[in-house]
């Protein structure tokens, strides 16, 4: 194999990772929206009672009492914040793929905070588990969460020395 | 100097990993028997079908977390031995994320046999059950790591034979 033949190979393997974090950001940045919108709007049309949807097995996580009610937007507020952030640090991260810088400061920052991410929504559970509220049914809390989290950390962990390495051994040649 | 550091403070952390992977293991390996054997035991005791299905429903799940969790230890084991972005350490990474997304998909399985849809079609609905949607978030966060990794790795083995 020749050089041309290889550099043409390594470029189309550069390119195959643009397009798929394109793919990813483009979804990410307009699937998602769009996936919320047609939840509203087909919550909006039950309403009306021009659809029906399937109940769920406790519907009445907010129409209870006061207290429950507050517990409930509570958890919702402290949801959609945890989510907007992970939002955000997805779409940087993509679009520092997308461009081609693959292994950076940038990008590993971008990593740790999605792990970091991770751990906040396992502790919003861990904290609203722990309010009373008169049902507790419709409040989890996932263990997975922490787990994933650690894990992204520790890659993102892995990916700084690894880099560092490499910035070292450039820099001794 | 540093550099020396740096590998052997990766091999340091992985090993530790390493180690809670390996209590994870033994933890899933005492389960499953464990759980298996409560199973024939309430099934010759108890006549109820429900719990009975239930039983054998979760032992499926715990073989699958298992075997997630070996890839897991076997990736951390080969960090651990200092072979850190070669294809088999990346390829355990992609066996885990694989088996994590068996997993979920059999959680959502477990869900809808649980509530015996041809028995009481009507009452039937994911609703009752939702499965983890973070679980199925991280197997394919998971899945992407190992893939760009994957290609990260063949891409500078690549450059390297161009230079």
């Amino acid at each position: 194999m020749n050089t041309n033949e290889q550099f043409s190979k390594t470029n189309a393997r550069m390119n195959r990772i643009q397009k798929v974090s394109k793919c990813i950001r483009l979804f990410l940045q307009y699937g998602i929206p769009l996936l919320i919108v047609g939840t509203l709007g087909f919550g909006v049309l039950a309403a009306k009672h021009i659809i029906n949807l399937p109940e769920p097995a406790h519907p009445a996580a907010g129409s209870g009492a006061n207290v429950h009610a507050g517990t409930v937007g509570l958890w919702g507020i402290l949801t959609l914040i945890v989510y907007f952030f992970w939002y955000r640090t997805a779409l940087k991260l993509f679009g520092y793929f997308e461009k081609g810088i693959l292994f950076t400061a940038e990008t590993v920052r971008c990593i740790q905070i999605m792990g970091v991410i991770y751990f906040v929504r396992f502790l919003v559970q861990l904290i609203l588990l722990a309010v009373p509220s008169p049902d507790n049914n419709w409040r989890t809390m996932n263990l997975s969460d922490l787990f994933t989290s650690f894990l992204i950390i520790f890659i993102g962990w892995l990916i700084d020395e690894a880099r560092k390495i490499r910035e070292e051994q450039e820099l001794t040649v | 100097m540093k550099n020396f550091q740096n590998k052997a403070k990766i091999i340091k952390v992985s090993k530790i990993l390493r180690n809670i992977a390996f209590a994870g293991l033994v933890l899933w390996g005492i389960m499953i028997p464990v759980f298996l054997a409560a199973t024939i035991f309430t099934s010759s005791i108890v006549k109820t079908p429900s719990l009975l299905t239930t039983q054998i429903l979760v032992i499926p799940e715990f073989v699958f977390a298992f075997i997630t969790n070996l890839q897991l230890f076997r990736f951390l084991d080969r960090l651990k031995n200092g072979c850190f972005f070669d294809a088999q350490t990346v390829g355990y990474l992609n066996a885990a994320s694989s088996w994590w997304l068996v997993l979920w998909l059999y959680e959502v399985v477990k869900y809808v046999l649980m509530q015996q849809p041809w028995n009481n079609p009507h009452d039937f609905s994911l609703y009752h059950f939702p499965p983890d949607v973070g679980g199925l978030f991280a197997a394919l966060t998971l899945k992407f790591v190992a893939w760009f990794f994957r290609e990260a790795q063949e891409l500078q083995e690549e450059q390297e034979l161009t230079v």
